[in-house]
């Protein structure tokens, strides 16, 4: 094979497939690039058998072929070549030379025929996202899931997606925590229900690859296996979790009647100068409106890390005095991905879940995110 | 304030307390340790020391060395049951008891009127009530008191006085000094250092020079008798398990599945009793070929609920991908422990939520 491609495009190539590298893995082609040349475009692939993504650029390709070439070269590699407009790649004994301006590499490859084959989606999209609504509905849930090292139930390190009645509802939890965002999609078959059940760390990825493209919008494949993301020229798949997501709908709290009217940022920051006081077994702080019933005194104490307290005003009167302690942590969380102005923070009693959602001037990607968040009980 | 610190040992305390409850053992070389090829010695009775069997010593070598002795498995339940027995007699004397082992305990005796009277008491008590016998030395600090008691076994009694204790001392070889391996008593007779009275005549300088500034200059302090350590009550304890090996090799998913639930309980209940949380879960599987595989988690939050470590321990030992059928001879249950100064209430009632794994799983 010989190719002469934008030195660009070869960069972005590279750079969108590397998150998908299975570096880590007993079987040494996942941490190769395969770079497969046909009819003006390359497309390059990577994959750790868990995700896999595809780039497609244009290139010359003055005779096609397929290679598979080291990740842990390449990527370093594309950040610093040298200013030049084309790089140029033709195989010579085994080893593929890259040449860009003055310098030029010789690169191992590996055998082509090991490398996994990767599912390619079916004809018709099952949705469509506006790119930006997607990586907010990431953005916004994917941190609340569960990690792979703090659970046997793969349900709970997953995301799940509910596609309905022209709507997506992204929903994660630890069992303690639950983030939910709500967002209208484009192009949903109607009388559609299904769900897609993704790994929080894949998305995560996914919201890499996003962030670094101009792509307007994002069609969703899924064949009940493996879910399909196309963002333009870039193909991101990655396998499903079988498993049944738990029931979340049911935990949201419907009754809660204490509203607590809060500017975000300024709770936000209270609650993380309260973190360094709150006990470290625990990380809890306290949040108790007076009898006065027109402030919020968010406090923390701790047997070795001293003890914190400061008052917030309340936009608007608590209807009862109410006090509750959570996990510092799992607020923050939250906060620190808002836009709006203000939140609201809904009670109900000191063992009951208490609900986020953002109020005031709604900032636009706030839309249709709500957290539910379990106290902690302080013995 | 005179301090006052009581040491009890019991004496060949495993193997006592199975020749009191085998009179047919009493008078026999007793060995109790692991039984199986890679076992090794955890207490000989002092019949069976005669013959040169010592702890720690692999179990194969103690058969040559004494092959008509008992040899049996530890039962630890039944040592914890004794342990807290005698704990419950020292618990009389001060609150302050500070258990080292299930066989060795300090206990302070600081402020109490008679802190002699009372250590004879309780040199007399614990083998009435108990049928064990004892060592007991009482000593201005705990390194004394255990030196004390060291030179009372079997079975004495050992008060130092303030004004005996560089008597005491002096002609002490140096290797009976805590922190004094072979290797430095090797290293310290090369230079003509024995005993204790040797080490203050070498001095803090020259003894900093031969072992480094910080062991030798602890070690000055020893050598006259000094240490300031408390008696620290029930150590913070890091963690909890429980462990079960069983007289034939389970080999069914579902045994595996209820002997892992049982001990998940076990360890649940404990940290009910004592007021912590589990941080983490892990299991431990020995197969019938000895080689012994462990798996842990970290939980998103402490939790003291037996069914969450019971689901755990489960799924931890599937993910060891050693199935049940290769032959299980033990298993366990252990988790990292916090202080239950708090408990998280968890969002779905019931940690056992349906799941459906299907062949999509890894």
């Amino acid at each position: 094979m010989e190719i002469v491609c934008r030195q660009e495009d070869f960069a972005f190539a590279v750079r969108t497939v590397s998150h998908a590298l299975g570096g880590r893995t007993p079987m040494p082609v996942l941490g190769g690039i395969r770079v497969h040349g046909a009819t003006q475009q390359l497309e390059f692939t990577a994959t750790d058998l868990e995700r896999a993504i595809t780039c497609r650029v244009p290139a010359q390709v003055k005779s096609g072929g397929t290679w598979v070439l080291p990740g842990g070269v390449l990527t370093p590699l594309v950040g610093r070549l040298p200013g030049s407009e084309q790089v140029q790649l033709v195989e010579k004994d085994g080893r593929v030379r890259l040449t860009c301006g003055p310098a030029w590499f010789e690169l191992p490859t590996m055998a082509a025929d090991e490398f996994p084959d990767t599912a390619t989606p079916g004809p018709q999209p099952l949705c469509r996202f506006a790119t930006p609504t997607l990586l907010e509905c990431i953005g916004q849930t994917a941190f609340a899931a569960l990690r792979p090292s703090e659970t046997t139930r793969l349900a709970l390190t997953g995301v799940d997606i509910v596609l309905k009645d022209g709507s997506a509802k992204f929903a994660a939890t630890n069992g303690y925590r639950l983030a939910i965002k709500r967002v209208p999609v484009e192009g949903l078959p109607l009388g559609y229900e299904g769900t897609l059940l993704v790994d929080a760390g894949v998305l995560n990825d996914l919201h890499r690859v996003l962030s670094g493209l101009e792509a307007a919008e994002v069609q969703v494949f899924s064949d009940g296996r493996q879910a399909h993301f196309l963002a333009g020229s870039v193909l991101f798949s990655c396998r499903l979790i079988q498993e049944q997501f738990p029931d979340f709908e049911r935990v949201i709290p419907k009754d809660n009647d204490v509203g607590l009217y809060l500017p975000r940022e300024e709770f936000l920051e209270a609650l993380r100068r309260m973190e360094i006081t709150a006990a470290e077994e625990s990380g809890a702080v306290t949040l108790e409106v007076p009898a006065s019933k027109d402030q919020l005194e968010v406090s923390s104490d701790s047997k070795d890390r001293g003890a914190g307290h400061e008052v917030l005003p309340l936009a608007k009167a608590a209807p009862k005095p109410i006090k509750i302690a959570f996990k510092a942590e799992y607020l923050i969380d939250a906060l620190r991905r808002m836009g709006s102005s203000q939140v609201a923070l809904w009670l109900a009693a000191s063992d009951r879940a208490g609900l986020i959602e953002p109020a005031g001037e709604i900032a636009s990607g706030d839309e249709g995110f709500l957290y539910v968040c379990m106290p902690v009980r302080l013995l | 304030m005179e301090r006052w610190i009581l040491h009890v040992d019991m004496d060949a305390f495993y193997a006592a307390v199975e020749q009191l409850d085998h009179p047919e053992l009493r008078g026999q070389p007793v060995v109790v340790g692991g039984l199986g090829p890679r076992g090794v010695v955890a207490t000989a009775s002092y019949e069976a020391r005669r013959f040169g069997i010592y702890s720690a010593m692999p179990m194969a070598k103690a058969r040559r060395l004494c092959p008509q002795a008992a040899f049996l498995a530890p039962r630890f339940h039944r040592y914890e049951e004794v342990s807290h027995q005698v704990q419950g007699i020292l618990r009389s004397y001060s609150p302050t008891l500070e258990p080292v082992s299930l066989d060795e305990a300090f206990v302070d005796l600081s402020g109490n009127p008679e802190p002699e009277a009372h250590a004879w008491a309780i040199h007399r008590r614990i083998p009435e009530e108990t049928g064990l016998s004892c060592s007991v030395g009482l000593a201005p600090n705990k390194l004394l008191a255990k030196l004390a008691s060291d030179s009372a076994k079997p079975g004495g009694l050992r008060i130092l006085r303030p004004e005996e204790v560089d008597g005491f001392l002096s002609p002490l070889a140096v290797d009976k000094l805590w922190g004094v391996g072979p290797q430095t008593a090797r290293k310290l007779q090369a230079r003509g250092v024995r005993t204790v009275a040797d080490l203050r005549q070498a001095g803090l300088g020259l003894l900093s020079s031969w072992l480094g500034p910080h062991f030798g200059s602890e070690l000055w302090q020893v050598a006259h008798g000094q240490d300031d350590s408390p008696v620290v009550p029930s150590p913070e304890p890091k963690s909890f398990s429980q462990e079960r090996t069983f007289d034939d090799d389970l080999h069914d998913p579902e045994t595996v599945r209820e002997e892992l639930r049982n001990l998940a309980q076990e360890v649940a209940e404990r940290l009910k009793a004592e007021g912590y949380l589990a941080r983490t879960v892990r299991i431990k599987a020995r197969y019938a070929n000895f080689s012994t595989h462990t798996r842990q988690l970290r939980l998103p939050l402490p939790t003291d609920d037996g069914a969450v470590l019971s689901e755990a321990a489960w799924a931890l030992f599937q993910r060891l991908g050693q199935p049940a059928e290769f032959g299980i001879r033990l298993l366990g249950v252990g988790a990292d422990v916090t202080r239950a100064t708090f408990r998280p209430l968890p969002l779905f009632a019931g940690p056992g939520q349906p799941t459906r794994p299907t062949s999509a799983d890894p």
